[in-house]
C-alpha cells in the first residue's frame, strides 16, 4: 500500500483544469443547439417527450420492458453448484466485498466468496456488475438460530444507468447445502432493510413505499416471499428486527425517537419506550426474547445512552453512558448468552473523532471499553457481531493513518478483541460493512 | 402542458431555500414535458457538466457528446426520477455512465488530445504532466469521477457522500482509493 501521494492536489487540480479548460461559449451554445435538435428528432419519431405517451410508444415500451426484465432475470440468476466447502471451520464472518458476499475465517483472516452474481465483478470496481449496470448487496439479515441455522437473507440493489437505484430482490443462501434461492421479490418498493427470523420461517422487508416522501412500510413474508402481512407508517422504520420466535418485530421511529414493538401478524402496534427529549435507536431483543436493548441520546444532556427493558417495555434502566450523540447505528448487540451488550459510539467531539466499543453486563455492571480510537480527524467503523461463543467480538475499524498529517486514513480492517479488552488483533484488510459472525452447521457424514 | 404559476426567475437571486424550492419546480415541470423547464435546468448546469466530461474523457468532442447524451438521456428519464432533490445526483450518475460508454466504444483510454498539455510539461514539482495525464486516463471512470468532484469542484467529502448516497466514511474511502490507484498508476508510467 502506498502511502505518499507523488502528485501534490496541486498538480492534480492543474492537470484536471487544463482538461477541463472553461470551453467557447460558441461551443455551449453548440451543444445546446444539438441537443434541442435531437430532442425534436427523438420527438418526431418516438414521441418520447415526457408527458406524451401513445399508446402504440407504450405498448412497445412494455414489451421492451418486458423483455429487458426477462433478460435481467437471467443475468441475475445465481448459480452456486456445489456445497460451499468451509473445511473444520465451526464459524466464518460474513461480510461483502465489491463482488459479493464473503466469509472470512475469524482467525486467520482468509477469505472466501459464497456468493456473486453470475457475471464477474470487475475488479477493481467496487461495485458487482450485473449485465446493464454495476449493483451492490445493500443489506443483509441473518438466521441466528433454530432449524434453519446458517440460513442467509440479503438483498441486492441495482444501479441502472441513468436511473435511480432499484432493489432488485430478496435472496436466501443455505450455508449447509450452498443452495441459493431467489425470493419472488421485496414486497416494498424502496427495501431499506431485511431481516430473518430465527427458524428461517420469516422475511421482514422494510422501505419506502414510492418516494422517500411516502409512507414507510414494513412486510412480513413467508420464506417463499408469500406475503403474510404488511403495514404503512409514516416515518421510517429503523432497523426492525425479529424477535427470537418471530411473533414480534422491536423499531424505533425515525422521526420521533419512539421505540414499537408489532405483534399478531402486524394487527397490534404498541409503544415500548417513549421518553420526552430522548431518540431512541437501534432496539434489540435479548437471545430469550424476554428483554431488550436499545440505544437512545439524549439533546439535552447530549448523551449517548444504553438502556435495557423488558420485552414489553417495562422496568426501563439505563445501563451505560457516554458524552455526545451517536453518529451512525453501532448497536447494542447481545451476547449470544444474553449476559452482555456490546456496543460501538462513533462521534465528532470538539476534540476530534472517536470510535470506542463497550462491552457491559445487561445488568450495567463491569463495563469495559474494548477499543478506542480517539481525537482523530477521520475515524470510521462498524457494528460490533459476537462470535457464537461470546468469548470474542468482531467489528471493522479504520482510522487516520498517523504517518500523515492530511487526514488520510489507513486500510480498513477486521479486528477482533475478546470481551475483556485482550487479544486485539487485525485479522484481514476488508471494507467497512456489516458483519455476521456466523455458527456453521455441521457438515454432512 | 399543464399550466403553472411559477415565475421564469433567475434561481442565483433567490435565497437557497426558495432557490431550492424553484429549481424543484422547474425539474417537476421539465418531468411533466415542459421544454421551457427544462431549457433552464440545461443552462445552469452546462458548464459544469461539460467541464466534468472533458476532466473525464480529456476530449473536447468526447465531452461534447457525453454532454448532450446525458442531458437527452435526462430529458427521456425525468419522468422516472422519483425525487427531485436528487435530480443533480442522478444527472452526475448519467454523465458518468456516458463517459464510460463512450470510453468503452471508442477505446481512447490513452489518448491525450488537449493540444495544450506538452508532452513534455512539468508541474511545479517536476512532475510530467504527460505522465499524470496518461495515469489518469488509465483509471477507471468512477475513480476519475471521484477525482473531479473534488480536486476539480472542490466538493467536499460530505457533498460527494451525499451525491452519491453513501455514508461520509465511505465517500473518503472510496476517494483515498482513486487516488492511491493513480499513484499506482503514476508508478506505471514512470
Amino acid at each position: 500500500m502506498s502511502h505518499q501521494f507523488r502528485s501534490s492536489d496541486e498538480q492534480l487540480e492543474q492537470m484536471l483544469r487544463a482538461r477541463a479548460a472553461v470551453p467557447d461559449p460558441q461551443l455551449l451554445g453548440d451543444i445546446v443547439a444539438m441537443t434541442e435538435h435531437r430532442r425534436q428528432r427523438r420527438s418526431l419519431f418516438g414521441g418520447l417527450v415526457p408527458g406524451q405517451r401513445p399508446v402504440l410508444l407504450l405498448a412497445t415500451v412494455a414489451l421492451l420492458l418486458a423483455a429487458l426484465a426477462g433478460a435481467i432475470a437471467v443475468g441475475l440468476r445465481l448459480i452456486l453448484p456445489e456445497p460451499i466447502d468451509f473445511g473444520d471451520l465451526e464459524s466464518v464472518i460474513i461480510s461483502r466485498d465489491e463482488c459479493g458476499l464473503i466469509a472470512i475465517d475469524p482467525f486467520s483472516g482468509e477469505q472466501l466468496t459464497i456468493w456473486q452474481p453470475e457475471d464477474p465483478c470487475e475488479v477493481p470496481r467496487r461495485v458487482v456488475t450485473i449485465r446493464s449496470g454495476p449493483a451492490r448487496i445493500y443489506e443483509l439479515g441473518i438466521a441466528a438460530a433454530g432449524s434453519h441455522d446458517g440460513l442467509l437473507a440479503y438483498s441486492v440493489s441495482r444501479h441502472e444507468p441513468g436511473q435511480e437505484s432499484d432493489l432488485i430482490g430478496l435472496w436466501t443462501l443455505d450455508l449447509a447445502s450452498g443452495r441459493v434461492r431467489q425470493l419472488s421479490e421485496c414486497q416494498v418498493p424502496l427495501c431499506h432493510y431485511t431481516d430473518i427470523s430465527a427458524d428461517g420461517g420469516r422475511i421482514l422487508h422494510s422501505g419506502w413505499e414510492g418516494t422517500a416522501e411516502g409512507v414507510y412500510r414494513l412486510a412480513v413474508t413467508d420464506i417463499d416471499g408469500s406475503l403474510i402481512w404488511s403495514g404503512d407508517f409514516d416515518e421510517p422504520a429503523y432497523e426492525p428486527r425479529f424477535s427470537p420466535d418471530a411473533e414480534a418485530i422491536l423499531f424505533a421511529g425515525y422521526r420521533t425517537g419512539v421505540l414499537y414493538a408489532i405483534r399478531g401478524d402486524g394487527e397490534v402496534l404498541t409503544t415500548v419506550f417513549e421518553q420526552p427529549g430522548l431518540f431512541v435507536r437501534s432496539g434489540n431483543w435479548s437471545p430469550d426474547g424476554r428483554r431488550m436493548a436499545f440505544a437512545a441520546f439524549d439533546e439535552g444532556a447530549d448523551e449517548f445512552q444504553i438502556w435495557v427493558a423488558d420485552a414489553d417495555g417495562g422496568s426501563a434502566r439505563q445501563i451505560a453512558r457516554r458524552e455526545g450523540r451517536q453518529a451512525e447505528r453501532h448497536g447494542p448487540v447481545w451476547s449470544p448468552d444474553g449476559e452482555w451488550i456490546a456496543f460501538a459510539r462513533r462521534t465528532d467531539l470538539p476534540s476530534g473523532g472517536m470510535f470506542e466499543i463497550w462491552v457491559v453486563g445487561a445488568d450495567g455492571s463491569g463495563a469495559v471499553q474494548v477499543y478506542e480510537d480517539c481525537c482523530q480527524r477521520n475515524t470510521v467503523g462498524s457494528l460490533p457481531a459476537w462470535s457464537p461463543d461470546g468469548e470474542w467480538i468482531a467489528f471493522g475499524a479504520s482510522r487516520e493513518d498517523p504517518r500523515f498529517s492530511d487526514g488520510r486514513i489507513e486500510t480498513p480492517g477486521l479486528y477482533l478483541v475478546r470481551r475483556d479488552g485482550s487479544g486485539l488483533r487485525r485479522v484481514a484488510d476488508v471494507s467497512i460493512q456489516p458483519f455476521l459472525w456466523q455458527p456453521l452447521p455441521p457438515s454432512e457424514p | 402542458v399543464q399550466e403553472r404559476i411559477i415565475p421564469d426567475v433567475d434561481s442565483s437571486d433567490l435565497p437557497s431555500t426558495f432557490a431550492a424550492a424553484h429549481q424543484r419546480q422547474l425539474i417537476e415541470r421539465a418531468a411533466d414535458g415542459d421544454r421551457e423547464a427544462f431549457a433552464q435546468l440545461v443552462e445552469t448546469r452546462l458548464e459544469r457538466t461539460f467541464r466534468t466530461a472533458a476532466a473525464i474523457l480529456g476530449n473536447e468532442a468526447d465531452a461534447r457528446d457525453a454532454t448532450q447524451e446525458a442531458f437527452l438521456s435526462a430529458w427521456t428519464n425525468l419522468p422516472r426520477l422519483r425525487d427531485a432533490a436528487s435530480f443533480d445526483a442522478w444527472l452526475g450518475r448519467v454523465l458518468a455512465n456516458k463517459c464510460r460508454d463512450l470510453l468503452r466504444r471508442r477505446h481512447r483510454s490513452r489518448e491525450i488530445a488537449f493540444e495544450d498539455l506538452s508532452e513534455t510539461g512539468q508541474t511545479d514539482a517536476g512532475l510530467s504532466t504527460s505522465a499524470l495525464n496518461a495515469a489518469f486516463e488509465a483509471l477507471s471512470v468512477e475513480h476519475r469521477y471521484l477525482i473531479v468532484l473534488h480536486h476539480l469542484h472542490h466538493e467536499p467529502v460530505a457533498a460527494i457522500a451525499e451525491r452519491l448516497g453513501i455514508p461520509e466514511g465511505t465517500a473518503k474511502w472510496r476517494l483515498y482509493q482513486a487516488r492511491q490507484a493513480l499513484e499506482r498508476a503514476l508508478e506505471v508510467e514512470a
